[in-house]
């Protein structure tokens, strides 16, 4: 093929193919300021602008590192975006859905929200003494996670009933409520999974794990 | 990417074949996602930034992931997006690896001249600075990261004799490009 690459060309682009993998360390710091980014942005962050999102991060950090000063909320001093639209059930679609709720849910993960509030991140000071605390929360959902994989619902259940109860306002309770309901349809809790999805949906509308929370309530 | 089928959760067998979480994804793929970003011309310094950018967008997006697709490619069309976007901006055109710190100017040959001034240039890189971004996104996939051309062009959404046809054009313009960067630096003794 007349127009195919000659060999020492052919050959830099492989050696540039090969460049090597980053230290796990440099992976797992861009992992933290993720988790970060999505815990305190929420909503769609990929809308704004990159200074936006440094100063919600910093913010964030800051937070964590002072931690407790006031008890103050901190509050994302971004542009607003409108919710994004859910394919999911809301809370009134579920009632309509399921006139007779067949029992109650058999867990309570976290107290059920009477009404939908503006999602802004919040950080309560309380809940978040140090830096340490996001590292600690991680950890706790990521076993949950792995055990929902290995398929042992009771003990994922159980590791967010932990978070729950250490982390009633971490940085990741949305996350935890998003795994709640997947551990719900696992262990073939269909209505109380749907009323999870639900208040999750109330409690953060703007979330980018709507579509995950949405799609475990399809999971066969 | 998928392991084995569920096994039992409170006495019922699972069919359900979980994937990846998004964590082991990002764990997994974020040097190629960085990688893949320099190659589509994003300058060093911002490769971090535009990275998180890309696994945001695919954590709305993973959910519905078809895990019978090839992840790369599907990950790669995030990557080729972003930095689409970036690069229309023009103070990062200005930031390209190929003419960085200095003014845009359209003229090619003062670009290369450009180039090769400068002492640790890529010549890859260098090169496939000369191609518009949706031959080099085609050139990239295939060349380097080796996916077969059905599958790159299903993840970019062209038609499969038209990724041929970027890549044919891509393979001649970088051609040129590199065998005119290598006579210059050959010329100043380099």
């Amino acid at each position: 093929m007349s127009d195919d690459l000659d060999s020492d060309l052919r050959e830099l682009l492989r050696r540039e193919g090969e460049k090597p993998d980053f230290p796990s360390a440099r992976v797992e710091r861009a992992l933290g300021r993720l988790e970060l980014q999505l815990a305190v942005g929420g909503s769609r962050v990929g809308g704004l602008s990159r200074m936006a999102r440094r100063k919600t991060v910093a913010i964030a950090a800051a937070s964590l590192v002072l931690g407790g000063i006031g008890g103050a909320l901190v509050t994302r001093s971004v542009p607003v975006h409108p919710p994004v639209a859910h394919g999911g059930p809301s809370a009134s679609s579920v009632s309509a859905a399921s006139p007779v709720m067949p029992e109650p849910p058999v867990i309570e993960l976290v107290p059920t929200v009477s009404a939908p509030r503006q999602r802004v991140a919040r950080v309560d000071a309380g809940a978040v003494p140090n830096s340490g605390t996001l590292g600690r929360e991680r950890a706790i959902l990521d076993e949950a996670r792995s055990a929902l994989r290995d398929g042992d619902g009771p003990r994922a259940r159980g590791l967010l009933m932990r978070h729950e109860t250490m982390f009633p306002h971490g940085i990741l309770a949305e996350e935890r409520e998003a795994i709640a309901v997947r551990v719900l349809v696992a262990c073939d809790e269909r209505d109380a999974a749907a009323v999870r999805a639900a208040e999750f949906h109330q409690r953060f509308p703007e979330s980018p794990l709507a579509a995950s929370v949405d799609s475990s309530l399809r999971e066969p | 990417m998928g392991s084995a089928a569920f096994p039992q959760v409170l006495g019922q067998t699972r069919l359900f074949q979980p994937k990846l979480s998004f964590q082991t994804l990002f764990r997994n793929e974020f040097t190629y996602v960085w990688r893949s970003l320099r190659r589509l011309g994003v300058v060093e310094h911002d490769c971090d930034d535009l990275a998180n950018e890309v696994f945001f967008r695919v954590s709305e997006k993973y959910e519905s992931y078809d895990r019978e697709r090839p992840l790369r490619p599907w990950l790669f069309a995030f990557a080729a997006r972003v930095a689409s976007d970036y690069r229309k901006l023009a103070r990062h055109r200005r930031e390209t690896p190929l003419d960085s710190g200095h003014d845009l100017v359209d003229d090619a040959s003062d670009v290369e001249s450009r180039l090769v001034d400068r002492e640790e240039t890529d010549l890859v890189l260098a090169a496939m600075e000369c191609l518009s971004m949706d031959k080099r996104t085609v050139f990239v996939m295939h060349e380097i990261d080796e996916h077969p051309i059905p599958e790159i062009a299903a993840a970019l959404g062209i038609a499969v004799p038209t990724a041929y046809s970027r890549l044919r054009a891509a393979r001649l313009e970088f051609t040129e490009a590199a065998r005119r960067l290598q006579a210059i630096r050959s010329r100043r003794g380099r």
